[in-house]
C-alpha cells in the first residue's frame, strides 16, 4: 500500500511538473534506469558551476560541460538557462536564445535573472521588442530589489534597443569586407591601426606564434602579440608577420595607435601598472625600445588602454579609467611641452564622456575628427563607434554621432581606424552570426545612395504623337571627404639619390608657427605629413650640411581631400648651388615682404648663423607679364628687401649680394599661370663658403 | 508636333466645282464648302473650269497626282486662278510636299486671301519647321475668320512648344468656348496648365476631356501623370490603369505605372509594369532603363547592369542609362567600369553624373 502510495505521489508530481513546464530536474526518480549517466551530468553540471563561478571569462570554459549534461537532460529549466548565459559570452551567442526561451519555457518562475540574459540575447539578435519586454520584466525585478547597478545597466540597454530600433531603419552605405585569410585566422585578430596612406597595419592578434608561447590561463587564449601586414600593389593586404623585439616580448603586446606617417607606434602593455601606453620610434628599419609616455598619461594603479596621436604629433588623445573622470573609462588629451614631455591630461568633458565607457579613441589624420568607441550616446549595443568634430570657432566638440549601422551592431564595435581620404575604415568585429571570434574587417564608405534617374514621357498633346519626355533628375549627392592634403615621398641626397634622415618642419605661415616637426626614415629617406585644410603651410626639409629646401602649400578650406608624391633632393652645401625660397611673400607689384615670410628669412637667418663663412647672392626673379623695365626694377627692390631683412637680422651686410633679374632668368615657361607663378620667386645661390 | 492621323480631324477644305453656266451662284454652303462666285461663261473658260473641276473630284478620289496635274494646267491657262492654287496647294500638302503647298497656298492668298489657305499654310509650314511662319499663318486666318477652331487650336500647339503656356491655354480656351466637345483641346489646356504647375487645373481639364470622350486613353494617362506630380500617387496609378484598360498596347502607360509604383517603392509592381512596356515596345529604352532602376532597388544589381546594357544598346547616347549602369556596377564591386559608366554620363550631359565620379580613384 505504502508502495503504491509512493508511486502515485512521483507520478502525481510528473503530471504536475508536465503540466505546468516539464521542468525534469537531475533526480534519481526521474532517471531510474540510468544512473550512471544521471552521475556523469551532474558531474559535468558540478564542474561547469566551479568555471561560472570566476566570471564571464570563465563561461566559455564551462559551457563543454553545460552541454553534455544537456544531451542527457534536456528539459532542465536551470541548465537551460546557464547554457544560455555561457553562449552569450561565447563566439556563438544567438545560440543563446533557443536555451534561454526553453528555460524560461520549461519554468517561467525560474530565477528572474533569465529574463535578464534572454533580454540580452533578444538584443543581440535585434529583435527590439522582445528585448525591451525581457529587460522590463528583469526590471520590475531589480527595483523591487533596489538594486542600483542592475537598473543602471537596464537603462543602458533599454537605451540601446530604442537607438537600435532607430538606426536599423537608417542604415548607412558600406561595404563591410573581412580583411582575408592574410590577415584574419581563426584567433582572435583585433585593434588594427594603419599609416595615414593605408599603406601599412598594424594588430593585436592572440596566435600560437605569438612571442614566447605563453598562454593566457584565465582566458585559455595565447599572449597578445603585434603583427605588421604591408598593402601590395594589387592592394592586398601581405601576410602578416609578428613584429620582433623590442616591440613584442614574451608578455602581453597590443598596438594602440601609430603616427599618420608610420613612424611612431603606440603600444599598451597590460602588465605594467595595470595597463600603460608605451611609444616606439621606426628608427631606419628597427623599432626602437618602447618608452612610456609619462606620468601625465601613464598611472600606477589605474587602466590606460588606447591612444591616438594627433597628425602633428605634438597632442595624444588616450584612454584612462583614473579616478576623476565622467564614467569608467574616459578619454583625455595630453599636449606635449617645448621639451617634448607630455602634459598633463585633460579630459575632454561631457560631450565625448559619458558615465559608462569609452574606449578605443583615434584621431583622424583631418586632426579635427575624433573617433571612438562608447557604450554611451546613442549606441544600439554595447561598444559603438561614434565620431565628433572639433569646432575650431567655438573651441568645442561636437556632439558625438554613431556612425551608423551596419558598421556597429548590437555587440562591441571597437578600434576603428579611418583612411586619410575618408573612404576606407578599419575595424574590429565579433559579429554574432560569423562565429569566428574577432576578426578585422575593411569598411568602404559609398555615401548617400546615388539616385536612380527614371525617364517618364506622357502624349501631352493629343494633336501630337511624339511624346514629351521627363527624366526625374537626381538630387545632388553630397560626397563627404576628409578636407586634408597627404603630401609624402622621399627625401634624398641631389646627389647619389639616396635616402636621407631629414627634418620636416610644418610651419602655419600665418601664425609663423612651427606647429609640427617630423623625420623622415633614416633608412627609406620615406616621410609622410597631413596637412589639414585652411592653412598656408610652408614646409622645410633640412638636414646638417644641406641647403634647406623649402616647399607652400596654400590650402583653403574649401579644398578637396588629395594626395601628394614628391620626393625631396637635397642639395649639399656647395658655392653655385641654388634654392628657390618658397615660402617668401611680397604684397601684389610691391616689395613688402608679408608677415607670412617670417619662417622662411628666419631659416635662412639660421642657416647664416650656423655657417659663418658662407656668402650668399639674393635674386629676384618676375614673369614675363608687364613691362621689362618694371620688372627689373620690381625684382631688384624684392632681393634688397629680402637681404635688408637679414643686415637687420645682423648678418653681415659683407655676406650678402642682392640682385634683380627681372624676367630674364625664368625656369618653367610664361606661356600659363603655373608656370608664371613658379617663375616669380626669390633665389639664393651660395656665392662661397 | 508631327500630326496624329488620329487627331487630325479636320477635314481638307477643298473649294468646291465651279459650276459652268451664266447664273450666279448664291449658295449658303458650309464653311468647308466655299462658294464660288463666279460663273464661267467662254469656252477658254469652259475648258479651264472642267480641268479644274477635274481636279476638284479626283482630290475626292484621293487621286492627288492626277488632280495636280490638272490643276496645273488649269493654272498655266489663268494664271490668277486662286481656287486652282488653293486646291493644288492642298493636294501637294496631302503628298507631304509642304514647301510646294507653302507656294500654292501663299499664291491663292496674293489672289485672295482666305482663313483657309491661311491655315493650311500654317500646316505646312509646321511641318517643314517654319514654326514662326506657322504661327503666324494660324494668326492669319484666324483675323480672317474669328471663329477659326482649328487655327486656335493648332496655334495653341505651337505656343505650347514654344513655351508659352499661358498663350496656348489662352487658345485652346477659344477652342472649347466655341465647341464644348473638344476633348483634345481640354486634353491640351491641361498639359499647359500642367507645364505651368497648376496640376488641379490640369487634372480638371484632363477630366473633361475624358468625360467627353472616355476612350481617350492619352488624357487618362496625362491625368494620372498631372495627379502623379500633384503628389496623389494611388489615383495616379488608378488612372494609368484606366488609359491601359481603354488601350492595353499602351507602352508609355505601362511604363507611366512602373515609375509611379517605383515612387511608391513597390519594386516588384514596378518590375512587372516595366516589363509589360518592354513587350509592347521591344525598342523602348527608357522602360529598360526604369526597370533597371527597380531592380536595383530591389537588390537586383546583376539584373540592372543588364538591363542598362540593353538600353545603351538601344540607343548609345542614352547618358542616363550609363549613369544607372554605373551606379549597379559600384554594387557588383566593379569600380573601374562603374567609374567609366559614370564618366560616360557626365561626357553625354547628364545632371548629377559630375558628383557621383568624385568618389573614383584619380
Amino acid at each position: 500500500m505504502k508502495m503504491i502510495k509512493n508511486s502515485l505521489i512521483v507520478a502525481l508530481t510528473l503530471v504536475m511538473t508536465n503540466a505546468f513546464a516539464q521542468d525534469i530536474p537531475f533526480e534519481k526518480d526521474y532517471f531510474k534506469e540510468n544512473k550512471d549517466g544521471l552521475k556523469e551530468a551532474k558531474s559535468n553540471i558540478e564542474k561547469g558551476d566551479e568555471l561560472i563561478q570566476y566570471g564571464p571569462t570563465f563561461y566559455k570554459q564551462a559551457l563543454p560541460f553545460y552541454l553534455k549534461a544537456n544531451l542527457f537532460n534536456p528539459s532542465n529549466a536551470l541548465l537551460n538557462m546557464k547554457i544560455g548565459q555561457c553562449y552569450l559570452y561565447s563566439d556563438d551567442k544567438l545560440q543563446s536564445i533557443p536555451h534561454l526561451e526553453k528555460a524560461l519555457q520549461l519554468n517561467p518562475s525560474i530565477d528572474p535573472i533569465a529574463h535578464y540574459y534572454m533580454g540580452q540575447a533578444y538584443h543581440l539578435d535585434m529583435q527590439w521588442d522582445k528585448a525591451l519586454s525581457e529587460y522590463g520584466k528583469y526590471q520590475q525585478t531589480a527595483t523591487k530589489n533596489g538594486d542600483q547597478e542592475a537598473l543602471k545597466d537596464l537603462k543602458r540597454r533599454v537605451a540601446n534597443c530604442k537607438s537600435g530600433q532607430v538606426l536599423v531603419k537608417q542604415p548607412i552605405r558600406v561595404f563591410i569586407d573581412n580583411l582575408g585569410t592574410n590577415v584574419n585566422t581563426e584567433y582572435n585578430e583585433y585593434g588594427a591601426v594603419i599609416s595615414a596612406d593605408e599603406s601599412v597595419m598594424l594588430f593585436t592578434a592572440r596566435k600560437p606564434d605569438t612571442y614566447g608561447g605563453k598562454i593566457d590561463e584565465f582566458l585559455n587564449e595565447h599572449f597578445e602579440d603585434i603583427y605588421i601586414s604591408e598593402k601590395q600593389e594589387n592592394d592586398e593586404w601581405s601576410k602578416a608577420i609578428g613584429m620582433p623585439k623590442p616591440v613584442n616580448t614574451d608578455n602581453h603586446d597590443a598596438v594602440s595607435g601609430l603616427s599618420a606617417d608610420g613612424q611612431k607606434l603606440i603600444i599598451y602593455l597590460g602588465s605594467k601598472n595595470n595597463g600603460d601606453l608605451f611609444e616606439s620610434d621606426l628608427e631606419g628599419t628597427m623599432w626602437g625600445e618602447p618608452k612610456s609616455f609619462g606620468k601625465n598619461v601613464n598611472t600606477k594603479d589605474f587602466h590606460e588602454s588606447s591612444a591616438s596621436f594627433s597628425p602633428d604629433g605634438n597632442s595624444l588623445y588616450f584612454v584612462s579609467d583614473k579616478p576623476g573622470g565622467i564614467g569608467e573609462h574616459d578619454i583625455y588629451v595630453s599636449v606635449k611641452d617645448a621639451k617634448g614631455n607630455w602634459g598633463e591630461a585633460k579630459n575632454l568633458g561631457a560631450v565625448i564622456n559619458t558615465e559608462y565607457n569609452e574606449e578605443a579613441v583615434y584621431m583622424h589624420p583631418d586632426g579635427k575628427t575624433l573617433y571612438f568607441s562608447s557604450q554611451g550616446h546613442n549606441s544600439i549595443g554595447g561598444f559603438d563607434i561614434f565620431k565628433s568634430v572639433y569646432d575650431v570657432t567655438k573651441q568645442a566638440w561636437g556632439k558625438p554621432e554613431n556612425i551608423g549601422y551596419p558598421v556597429n551592431t548590437t555587440d562591441d564595435d571597437v578600434f576603428f581606424v579611418v583612411s586619410a581620404d575618408g573612404r576606407h575604415g578599419y575595424y574590429t568585429s565579433t559579429n554574432v552570426k560569423d562565429k569566428k571570434g574577432r576578426d578585422l574587417y575593411i569598411i568602404t564608405f559609398l555615401g548617400p545612395e546615388k539616385q536612380m534617374v527614371l525617364n517618364n514621357e506622357d502624349n501631352l498633346l493629343a494633336s501630337a504623337q511624339a511624346p514629351i519626355t521627363e527624366i526625374v533628375i537626381a538630387p545632388v549627392v553630397e560626397v563627404k571627404e576628409a578636407q586634408l592634403t597627404i603630401l609624402k615621398g622621399v627625401v634624398r641626397d641631389a646627389l647619389t639619390k639616396a635616402p636621407l634622415e631629414a627634418e620636416i618642419e610644418i610651419v602655419d605661415n600665418s601664425a609663423n608657427q612651427v606647429i609640427a616637426t617630423f623625420k623622415s626614415n633614416s633608412s627609406t629617406g620615406k616621410y609622410l605629413v597631413s596637412l589639414p585644410a585652411g592653412k598656408n603651410y610652408g614646409i622645410a626639409v633640412k638636414k646638417t650640411d644641406y641647403l634647406f629646401h623649402s616647399e607652400n602649400f596654400d590650402i583653403p578650406n574649401t579644398a578637396a581631400f588629395q594626395e601628394v608624391e614628391k620626393d625631396i633632393d637635397l642639395k649639399n652645401l656647395a658655392v653655385g648651388k641654388k634654392i628657390v625660397l618658397k615660402n617668401i611673400f611680397f604684397d601684389t607689384d610691391k616689395a613688402t615682404l608679408r608677415p607670412e615670410s617670417t619662417a622662411e628669412l628666419n631659416r635662412l637667418i639660421k642657416l647664416m648663423t650656423d655657417v659663418p663663412t658662407l656668402k650668399i647672392e639674393i635674386s629676384g626673379h618676375t614673369d614675363s607679364q608687364g613691362a621689362d623695365d618694371y620688372n627689373q626694377t620690381l625684382s631688384e627692390k624684392r632681393a634688397k628687401a629680402v637681404t635688408d631683412y637679414l643686415i637687420n637680422a645682423g648678418v653681415s651686410a659683407a655676406r650678402l649680394k642682392s640682385a634683380g633679374y627681372g624676367e630674364t632668368q625664368p625656369i618653367s615657361t610664361n606661356e600659363n599661370a603655373a608656370g608664371r607663378q613658379l617663375n616669380r620667386r626669390t633665389e639664393f645661390e651660395v656665392l662661397s663658403l | 508636333m508631327q500630326e496624329n492621323s488620329k487627331t487630325s480631324f479636320s477635314k481638307v477644305k477643298l473649294i468646291g466645282a465651279i459650276l459652268i453656266c451664266s447664273c450666279q451662284i448664291n449658295s449658303a454652303s458650309a464653311q468647308d464648302e466655299p462658294v464660288v462666285k463666279a460663273a464661267i461663261l467662254d469656252s477658254n473658260e469652259i475648258k479651264i473650269g472642267n480641268l479644274y473641276n477635274s481636279g476638284v473630284s479626283k482630290m475626292g478620289q484621293k487621286q492627288y497626282d492626277a488632280a495636280i496635274t490638272d490643276f496645273d494646267q488649269a493654272i498655266s491657262m489663268k494664271p490668277d486662278f486662286q481656287e486652282a492654287f488653293y486646291n493644288r496647294g492642298l493636294a501637294k500638302y496631302q503628298l507631304k510636299k509642304y514647301d510646294e503647298a507653302v507656294f500654292d497656298l501663299n499664291q491663292s492668298n496674293s489672289l485672295k486671301p482666305t482663313a483657309e489657305a491661311s491655315y493650311f499654310k500654317g500646316k505646312s509650314n509646321y511641318q517643314i519647321g517654319k514654326y514662326d511662319e506657322a504661327l503666324a499663318d494660324y494668326t492669319q486666318a484666324i483675323s480672317l475668320n474669328a471663329d477659326y477652331v482649328d487655327a486656335y487650336y493648332f496655334r495653341g500647339g505651337i505656343y505650347f512648344e514654344q513655351k508659352k503656356f499661358n498663350e496656348a491655354i489662352a487658345d485652346y480656351t477659344q477652342v472649347i468656348n466655341r465647341d464644348k466637345g473638344h476633348a483634345f483641346a481640354y486634353n491640351d489646356r491641361g498639359s499647359a496648365k500642367r507645364q505651368l504647375n497648376d496640376f488641379k487645373g490640369a487634372i480638371e481639364d484632363y477630366n473633361k476631356a475624358v468625360l467627353i470622350d472616355g476612350s481617350f486613353a492619352i488624357a487618362f494617362n496625362n491625368m494620372a501623370s498631372a495627379k502623379r506630380k500633384n503628389g496623389d500617387m494611388n489615383g495616379a496609378i488608378q488612372d494609368y490603369t484606366k488609359a491601359i484598360m481603354v488601350d492595353a498596347n499602351y507602352a508609355i502607360a505601362y511604363n507611366n505605372r512602373g515609375s509611379a509604383k517605383y515612387d511608391k517603392g513597390d519594386f516588384k509592381g514596378a518590375i512587372e509594369d516595366f516589363t509589360k512596356a518592354i513587350e509592347l515596345d521591344s525598342k523602348y529604352y527608357f522602360a529598360l532603363n526604369n526597370r533597371a532602376a527597380a531592380k536595383y532597388k530591389n537588390g537586383d544589381f546583376k539584373g540592372a547592369e543588364d538591363d542598362c546594357t540593353k538600353a545603351i544598346q538601344l540607343n548609345p547616347e542614352y547618358s542616363y542609362a550609363y549613369l544607372n549602369r554605373g551606379n549597379a556596377r559600384e554594387m557588383l564591386r566593379k569600380d573601374k567600369e562603374a567609374c567609366e559608366d559614370w564618366n560616360k554620363a557626365v561626357q553625354l550631359g547628364a545632371e548629377g553624373a559630375s558628383n557621383y565620379i568624385s568618389t573614383c580613384k584619380n
